[in-house]
């Protein structure tokens, strides 16, 4: 890179601010899709919106690729850096700005990491509502470029309904505050439109969310089966009832095994699946839900319930669940976590299609997902060293979702498009909504310098810059993967 | 002109006098599209005319399109709570499918038997529910739309969960139908609540502050909190919606509205809680029946068709909105409940939304003054003042979209992207779009 545009950079950012040496900017060639990795040129470190601001402008000037990036725990390969360039690594804008709860918002930095809001807050009895599982390292402005759900999402709603205004800083530096706390601004919903934009419209900087009340109570029931067949029947059997649970969240036997030999919770190992169900809320009318979830459960062979009785049983089952990918890390070598939806009704299909597809490829596949929403996390476990087995998981990968896909269901429920996905994006829409999704990005980044390379297919399933997409396939490598 | 499509009358749009087309089918609605870019024309889309006086006035001479024949289920698979259908559906039509099965789509409609999907979802459809269930952009998972190249392209998909592609579901709502024409869209929906009951708090003009403070700390989880002055709530008795206190009302105070739906157990536990918790305000509770219907008249005051085709005639209601933070509203319903003198004055309490109702005969000088005032302290507190609807006359005078954010620019790009031509709605909504 032109050393006068270091030296620039180096004027707003200070010496302590960058990266350039090869070895420090290795963390920063891939995220949590490891398949594919390139360096950046440079890391800058900017410590608020105007440094960001004046950041994106030597880049924008110079003609220089940039991308934003938060935790790098993207599983999709949103931070992988086409094309080299310059990454903006938000990791040090992490302040809290403002609470109000009287207004029921927050202003934070897009550096702030998710569960560090909530652990702020909670005391008053207030929560920021998305909860992804990585949500002890993950930052807010990597959610709100995600759209992240997480297991309470299923009530809640994901990233998107909990963002009211985003200060964006443009591929050209300029920096505009889209929406606000104040609801009903005039104009299009710009915040809406940026929430899931997964970096190709500007870098989200300060952001107003959303506080979320704490419920009252909660019931956590957990029901043990046989069968994933039982465990899915049960799930349509709840929504069917017209109750709304807080979470429904499946794991299979093989994550079972891995969970329990981490955490020791005393899941039953020789158990098909478990259903964690819960329901929170006002106390009243709880207890009478729970129940009715529980005569369900029964009508679908549930072999066995158990309630976590008290806060810190709960507390320790959503542990067991949150770290469940990196409990299944000691199965194998290497992890490919997929992220497919399917219409609800169609799960038990689905999983048979898994089955099928593993005992197909000879590959195993562990399933731990948030089922009340359809969306399933299929985690195929291999030997990257092996490329024989690297790819069979390609292709099975491929196979799921091309399952999803012809069951009327999506080829990501949260972990975004990336560059991992590229290739479905065509599968997934017409070159007219395509069309229309290029002229989209045209009003926020017409360059294409911000994010090159991610969500938009170019023709030939090649990038500008002649870089050749990934095929379906995210890749977590134990040890290399720091799990949250 | 075929028989997919054929004129049906003229209508009124501002001062256009447009001819009135109703295509039967996608492919029809698709010619008139192509038509109009070629000829460098406008295509108003129009579905139950409940709010049509809402934007600035358009120029762009063009055709009218009604969009009432296109309103087919295109799938319901019910266990999965979505719902496709096509734009022009009434929200009464949908309504009654759902709750056939025991769902719904938990959104306030202005008018059901005439409001259609594709028109909530241009204007971003909310009621009182909407500090619980959201608004509608909370509910629309994939949408179809017509492009200026006359084009289907659809956004977001079937599944309730989807990050795939940008999305344009999103921008589409509250976009006025400046970005394509709706065609269909998949909606998320909710069971039907076993309860509902809403609890009236009565206070004087003084207290309201007071008032919400105590709400807002409030052990009870209220889907709507509304504030009504005392001329709103009398318009809702004349409508057969039962006043719960004609003696307060005459001494000119504020009603507090706080609505709850839930489990049965739950909404009355919340009532209970409540009615100890602002115990001075002597509250009053409506259960068993008469709160749909309540919820309903309040979305709809000022908004009912019939007031609206009295709109150009001089009489019935124009309705201004008003936003601040929540913590302010009662601020901005003060200042609008003292110079709003023959006005309905209603508010969001929690959403900060406040809602002035005029008579349609105010002379426009003081409507501008109004408007003026208002929107000064509404903008000190963080917000903005729309007009929603309103004579033509008003519509020209008081900037509609209220005073102009920078963000707008954005806007403006965005329009020039997927509109370049003009053709889909121009000069109703934002300016330059
Ligand atoms: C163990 C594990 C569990 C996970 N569980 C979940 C889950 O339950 N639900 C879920 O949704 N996801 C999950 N994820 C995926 C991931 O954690 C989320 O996508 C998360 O939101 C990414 O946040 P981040 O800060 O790490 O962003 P990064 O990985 O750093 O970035 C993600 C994308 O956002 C862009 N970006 C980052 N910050 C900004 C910004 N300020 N402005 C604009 N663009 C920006 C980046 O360019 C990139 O494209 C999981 C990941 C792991 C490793």
């Amino acid at each position: 890179m032109d050393k006068t545009i270091l030296g620039k950079l180096r004027e707003v950012v200070g010496p302590t601010g960058m990266i350039t040496n090869d070895s420090e900017l290795l963390v920063y060639e891939c995220d949590g899709f490891t398949i594919e990795r390139n360096k950046p040129e440079v890391v800058v470190f900017p410590n608020d919106t105007d440094q960001v601001s004046r950041i994106v402008k030597i880049c924008h000037e110079a003609k220089v690729p940039f991308l934003p990036r938060g935790a790098g725990t993207s599983l999709a390969g949103g931070c992988l850096p086409v094309g080299g360039g310059v990454v903006i690594s938000l990791a040090r804008m992490k302040r809290i700005w403002e609470i109000d709860q009287r207004n029921r918002f927050a202003l934070v930095d897009p550096g702030l990491v998710n569960v560090w809001l909530t652990n702020q807050i909670k005391g008053a009895g207030w929560h920021f509502a998305p909860d992804p599982s990585s949500q002890g390292a993950c930052t807010i402005g990597g959610n709100i470029a995600t759209n992240s759900g997480g297991p309470h999402t299923l009530k809640y709603g994901v990233t998107v309904n909990h963002v009211l205004g985003v200060e964006m800083v443009l591929p050209t530096g300029e920096i505009y505050t889209l929406g606000g706390p104040v609801e009903d601004a005039p104009g299009y919903d710009l915040t809406g439109v940026v929430v899931g934009s997964e970096g190709t419209f500007g870098i989200a900087c300060r952001s107003y969310v959303r506080l979320t009340r704490n419920p009252h109570g909660y019931r956590t029931l957990l029901g043990i089966f046989e069968s994933v067949d039982d465990a899915t029947a049960t799930i349509s059997g709840i929504i069917e009832a017209g109750i709304v649970p807080a979470a429904l969240e499946l794991l299979d036997s093989l994550i079972l095994r891995a969970v329990e030999e981490a955490f020791g919770f005393g899941f039953p190992l020789d158990a098909g699946a478990v259903l964690i169900m819960e329901v929170d809320g006002i106390e009243a009318g709880l207890d009478e839900e729970a129940l009715r979830m529980e005569a369900i459960a029964k009508k679908c062979q549930v072999r066995e319930i158990r309630r976590a009785d008290t806060e810190d049983q709960r507390l320790l089952l959503w542990k067991c669940r949150k770290q469940a990918f990196g409990a299944v890390g000691r199965l194998a070598p290497s992890l490919c976590t997929q992220d497919g939806v399917v219409p609800r009704t169609r799960l038990p299909e689905m999983l048979r299609t898994i089955q099928e597809i593993s005992t197909r490829y000879d590959i195993r596949i562990a399933n731990v997902f948030h089922a009340g929403d359809g969306n399933i996390h299929p985690i195929l476990l291999f030997d990257e060293r092996d490329p024989e087995q690297v790819k069979k998981v390609l292709d099975a990968s491929t196979e799921i979702l091309d399952a999803c896909l012809a069951m009327g269901g999506s080829v990501t429920g949260e972990h975004g498009i990336g560059v991992e996905k590229i290739s479905f994006m065509p599968k997934l829409f017409s070159p007219v909504d395509l069309g229309m999704f290029f002229r989209l990005r045209n009003a926020f980044n017409p360059e294409g310098l911000c994010s090159p390379g991610k969500m938009l297919p170019t023709a030939g399933g090649c990038n500008e810059n002649g870089h050749q997409h990934g095929n379906g396939l995210e890749v977590m490598v134990t040890g290399k993967k720091a799990s949250p | 002109m075929s028989n997919d499509c054929t004129q049906t009358g003229r209508i009124l749009l501002g001062d256009l006098d447009l001819p009135l087309m109703r295509p039967l089918t996608i492919a029809a609605l698709s010619r008139l599209v192509v038509e109009a870019v070629q000829t460098q024309t406008a295509l108003y889309p129009i579905g139950g005319q409940t709010r049509s006086t809402l934007g600035r006035i358009p120029e762009k001479p063009g055709t009218a399109v009604d969009m009432t024949a296109l309103d087919a289920v295109i799938d319901h698979p019910v266990a999965d709570m979505t719902i496709t259908v096509q734009a022009g559906i009434t929200f009464g039509k949908l309504a009654r499918i759902l709750s056939e099965k025991g769902q719904r789509l938990p959104i306030d409609s202005i008018d059901p038997e005439k409001e259609t999907i594709g028109g909530m979802i241009a204007t971003n459809a909310s009621g009182p529910r909407r500090l619980g269930h959201g608004t509608l952009r909370d509910y629309v998972l994939g949408i179809k739309y017509l492009t200026d190249g006359g084009d289907e392209a659809k956004a977001g998909g079937r599944v309730v969960k989807n990050v795939a592609g940008y999305d344009l579901c999103k921008l589409h709502t509250g976009a006025l139908g400046t970005l394509g024409v709706i065609t269909e869209v998949t909606l998320k929906l909710r069971p039907l609540n076993e309860a509902r009951a809403i609890v009236f708090l009565r206070c004087f003009s003084t207290n309201l502050e007071a008032a919400a403070d105590t709400l807002h700390n409030s052990q009870t989880r209220p889907v709507s909190v509304d504030v009504l002055n005392a001329r709103a709530m009398i318009a809702l008795a004349n409508r057969g919606i039962s006043n719960p206190d004609p003696l307060h009302t005459e001494r000119m105070g504020w009603i507090v509205a706080v609505g709850f739906e839930e489990n049965s157990l739950a909404v009355q536990w919340q009532v209970d809680t409540l009615c100890q918790e602002v115990a001075i305000w002597k509250p009053l509770v409506m259960e068993g029946g008469q709160e749909e219907s309540f919820w309903q008249g309040l979305t709809s005051l000022g908004h009912s068709s019939r007031e609206l085709n009295n709109l150009e005639q001089g009489s019935g209601y124009a309705t201004i909105k008003a936003t601040a933070r929540a913590s302010e509203l009662s601020m901005v319903l003060t200042l609008a409940n003292e110079i709003a003198k023959t006005g309905l004055v209603t508010g969001h309490l929690q959403n900060g939304v406040a809602r002035i109702h005029l008579p349609g005969e105010t002379p426009l000088e003081n409507v501008v003054e109004m408007a003026e005032k208002l929107s000064g302290l509404a903008l000190k507190r963080g917000g903005n003042l729309i007009l929603e609807s309103g004579p033509v006359a008003w519509r020209r005078s008081i900037p509609v979209w209220g005073t102009p954010r920078p963000d707008h620019e954005i806007s403006r790009r965005i329009h020039r992207e997927m509109d370049p031509k003009g053709t889909f709605n121009p000069g109703r909504f934002l300016p330059g779009i």
